[in-house]
């Protein structure tokens, strides 16, 4: 039973002859299609003025067209299409042009729900294209057959590519948010910053401690401050996960300070019974830069221009 | 064919060399278990031979990766040097080296960790 199933790579850009047998369209199938595509093609614009009218009547669908123009474009895009889906010919560049439209509704971000509505209409205005051209009923059912099975494969080519595009768009979101979240900024020479805002999970503080050692690295600073005052949730795990980054610092040469640490902060790492020996910790990020001045040997000095008279 | 070999052999091992009063140890990129074997016996020999030696720094400046095994391999390594009353220091470590020591709680029985070999003789 196993071994009826088609072989389908993994890669993301399936091949024609590949689809073709996995959703069992065969090319007597795409020549059924074809024959019919010379009567139905001169129709075309009657079935899409059918098209357009539903689409009028729903105003959440009207609302992906900015302009009259736009409008008039995608209609000429889609007459294109239809004209293809007729002449049945599923080559790597019939594919490639399916996909393109997916990549396209993840761009403007058309939800799925509206697309498969208007594949529905496509159907229905299809089937009944059929029914009107071919006059024997069992050829008409049977052609309706095909066309269905064609449109389910153009339904899953468009499916898939929108929803990789939206994967790869989430992707580079999340990287840019993640980017945004380990800011380690030199302050001065030798010296270190990293402010932690918000939640503290295993891959975040992965994720941390890969730019913390780089940073160490390329600047090679003899100081860094973790400062977790905008740290919500400290418990056994998130503890763990901080101590870790400063012994990890504390490998490459980098004397690491863990400052804001509240008293709430301090007395669960207590009743926890969390070990940190052999880590360095101030209640605010001031006395940590301090401190961290003062093991370079700098001294900070109150000028002139910011005394108040 | 077999020179190659030799040369290829002779780039992978540890080299020793001592400053002040220390013996600095530079380990190869994916150091094994007969790297360690030989670094073991060459500096325990050195130790037991030159008894002004204070200290042992580790230099792992070309080491770009390495597991859990090797490690702890090298920490009995050094464990040794402990033993026979020197001081560890560790210098050069790379990050993703780093993020390996850690994972796999390893605390090579240090003294010290510098940025590099300058670093370390610094601080000693």
């Amino acid at each position: 039973m196993l071994s009826s199933i088609p072989r389908i790579s993994k890669s993301k850009g399936h091949g024609a002859a590949e689809l073709l047998s996995l959703y069992r369209i065969s090319s007597d199938q795409l020549s059924i299609i074809r024959e019919f595509s010379d009567e139905a093609l001169p129709k075309i614009d009657v079935s899409l003025d059918h098209f357009y009218d539903w689409m009028a009547e729903h105003p959440d669908l009207m609302s992906f067209f900015h302009s009259q123009d736009a409008l008039t474009h995608v209609r000429e895009m889609q007459r294109l299409y239809w004209k293809r889906f007729m002449l049945a010919d599923v080559t790597e560049d019939y594919l490639l042009d399916r996909r393109r439209i997916g990549i396209v509704h993840a761009r403007i971000g058309l939800p799925v729900m509206f697309y498969m509505a208007g594949v529905s209409m496509v159907y229905n205005e299809l089937i009944a294209m059929g029914k009107e051209l071919v006059s024997n009923h069992a050829k008409a059912s049977e052609l309706g057959n095909c066309m269905a099975d064609l449109l389910h494969l153009d339904a899953a080519l468009i499916c898939q590519a929108f929803v990789d595009k939206r994967d790869e768009l989430l992707n580079e979101q999340s990287q840019a948010v993640m980017a945004m979240s380990t800011p380690v900024t030199e302050i001065w020479e030798g010296i270190l910053l990293l402010p932690i805002v918000g939640l503290v999970d295993s891959k975040r503080s992965e994720e941390i401690m890969n730019a913390v050692l780089s940073s160490i690295k390329n600047t090679k600073a003899k100081e860094f401050i973790l400062d977790i005052s905008g740290v919500g949730v400290v418990d056994t795990a998130v503890a763990n996960y901080l101590i870790n980054i400063s012994k990890a610092t504390a490998l490459m040469g980098c004397r690491a300070t863990i400052s804001g640490i509240s008293p709430a902060i301090s007395k669960t790492i207590i009743q926890l019974g969390i070990d940190i020996t052999g880590v360095n910790t101030t209640s605010t990020m001031m006395d940590a830069l301090s401190r961290a001045f003062e093991n370079r040997g700098l001294a900070l000095k109150s000028g002139k221009k910011g005394r108040k008279s | 064919m077999e020179l190659k070999r030799a040369d290829r052999e002779d780039s992978r091992q540890s080299s020793l060399s001592s400053v002040r009063d220390h013996l600095i140890v530079n380990l190869p990129d994916n150091f094994d278990d007969h790297d360690l074997g030989a670094l073991e016996e060459q500096v325990l020999s050195r130790l037991s031979l030159n008894k002004r030696i204070r200290g042992v720094i580790i230099d792992f400046a070309n080491v770009q990766s390495t597991d859990a095994d090797d490690l702890s391999r090298l920490q009995n390594c050094l464990l040794a040097v402990r033993l026979l009353g020197r001081s560890v220091a560790l210098c050069g470590i790379n990050p993703g080296v780093a993020a390996v020591i850690i994972r796999t709680g390893q605390d090579l029985h240090r003294d010290l960790v510098g940025q590099d070999i300058n670093d370390v003789l610094q601080k000693v």
